[in-house]
């Protein structure tokens, strides 16, 4: 069991932050205001919940496979712990950004925010490849390969089916009333 | 460099064609889908006449819902965009030093800052929220598309933004100026929409009015805004418009002389003239946006 928590743990912080993060990416452009929080808060939730729903089929078929046999857990760790290297640093880099992001100069935030995030972002895929490569690597088991390769490549397609379920559209604005929000002060 | 020799830039963008008004009484007027993807075919954008062909239509009439959530659509994520690269505080920071010779030379009461071209005005919007430049700063955005001024108006009275939106043209706007000594006249990826033929009389527009000063940002042309503007466009922008129009801005931006060339032929020596392209060996997107400004002597 605490192998299996070993294991599972990283991966299930991996996929709720990329989740998270494709989640807010959704809900980013959508409705043009300058106060984001709430709609961030709501993507992320929703990202997260799509991500995991995404990995389960493949979470299943392991489960099924692996049979509670010692050696099939063992070879599932060793490809779990390929991935966590893999992309372990690269969630560790984007988180490391949304926070120098939150507490820096505009500057700063102008070169985190594209150069930085945007590139991450932008190299998800192939961090993604290079990840099922690891696993293959360091397992040499086709079935393990094949069964992270399909884990990995449902968890991209969070921000894709995240979009389509929640952001499809631009959102309706509100009619003006009388009572309104409170405003809020923006960096 | 001779303005009037200056190479033509005037490809045409998907919105440019989706969006007509009667020039008399403003109002809006159908788009028909053969005369639209026919402007884009002659300026060489097929994939974008594609595009306007595949949107709805009745009776050779562009449907005006889709329509809508077009602009809507592109300019929500265009505004998101802006805000990523900290444009608003890129504009705050640039224009702090004209509101400030305004108020020097012409002394204490309010200073107008026009946002012509606005869109959904999320620069001035944000300007406003944040007070960024005191509290006797009154902010205004003007733009020809009556369904993004209403967007803006709403935004502003949702987040309780003092800001006011009016529809015009930015030509008319900078002729009509009430109080042009103490107003600093602002746009945001307006210069290469107005086109390099009629740039010199767009700038003359601001002498006859009697501007104080004016701060106008585009695109830093180069290769890091070439390549970052593509990057950030591929994972951030869903709009197939945003991305076809987008990338097609970038290449549209007028460089540093041809702007300034532009510019004094359009001001003369009235105005004490700025802009400088900011070549860079590592990527900068502080100042990927850089305006030519003017300020009157």
């Amino acid at each position: 069991m605490m192998t299996l928590a070993l294991m599972v743990t990283p991966l299930a912080l991996l996929v709720a932050f990329h989740g998270a993060a494709a989640g807010i990416r959704a809900a980013a452009g959508r409705d043009g205001r300058l106060d984001h929080r709430r709609a961030e808060r709501m993507g992320a939730a929703r990202g997260i919940g799509v991500a995991f729903a995404l990995v389960t089929p493949a979470v299943i078929v392991g489960a099924v496979v692996t049979n509670g046999e010692r050696e099939r857990l063992d070879v599932y760790q060793q490809g779990g712990l390929a991935v966590a290297v893999v992309a372990g640093p690269v969630a560790a880099t984007a988180a490391l950004a949304f926070g120098v992001a939150l507490v820096a100069s505009w500057q700063v935030r102008a070169f985190v925010n594209t150069v930085v995030i945007g590139g991450l972002e932008f190299v998800r895929p192939a961090v993604a490849a290079v990840a099922v490569v690891a696993v293959w690597l360091a397992t040499r088991d086709v079935m393990a390969t094949a069964l992270f390769g399909f884990a990995t490549a449902s968890a991209l397609q969070a921000h894709r089916v995240t979009a389509r379920l929640w952001y499809a559209s631009p959102a309706t604005l509100p009619p003006i009333t009388t009572s309104q929000e409170e405003p809020h002060a923006h960096r | 460099m001779n303005p009037a020799a200056a190479p033509s830039l005037d490809r045409l963008e998907i919105l440019d064609v989706l969006w007509r008004r009667d020039p008399t009484t403003g109002t809006r007027e159908p788009v028909h889908t053969a005369d639209a993807a026919a402007r884009l075919r002659a300026s060489g954008q097929a994939r974008g006449a594609r595009f306007i062909e595949s949107l709805p239509q009745t009776g050779g009439v562009l449907d005006q819902d889709a329509l809508d959530r077009v602009f809507l659509g592109v300019h929500y994520e265009l505004a998101r965009l802006s805000e990523y690269l900290q444009v608003p505080q890129r504009m705050a920071a640039g224009i702090a030093p004209l509101i400030a010779a305004v108020r020097e030379r012409e002394g204490p009461g309010p200073v107008h800052v026009i946002d012509v071209g606005c869109g959904i005005g999320l620069d001035v919007r944000w300007m406003a929220s944040a007070k960024i430049h005191g509290p006797d700063v009154e902010y205004v955005g003007v733009d020809l598309n009556g369904l993004l001024i209403e967007a803006a108006t709403r935004l502003a009275a949702i987040e309780l933004v003092s800001a006011t939106f009016v529809v015009g043209d930015a030509f008319e706007a900078v002729a009509t100026i009430a109080h042009p000594d103490r107003t600093v006249l602002i746009s945001q990826g307006l210069l290469h929409h107005v086109g390099a033929d009629r740039l010199t009389e767009f700038f003359s527009r601001h002498h006859e009015s009697g501007l104080a000063a004016f701060a106008h940002f585009d695109v830093n042309p180069g290769f890091w805004s070439t390549l970052g503007g593509w990057v950030l466009h591929r994972v951030r922008m869903r709009e197939p418009v945003s991305r076809h129009d987008g990338n097609l801005s970038l290449r549209r931006a007028l460089d540093a002389p041809a702007l300034l060339a532009h510019a004094r032929a359009g001001v003369g020596d009235f105005y004490s003239l700025e802009c400088a392209d900011v070549a860079a060996w590592l990527p900068a997107p502080h100042r990927a946006l850089r305006p030519i400004v003017g300020v009157r002597r």
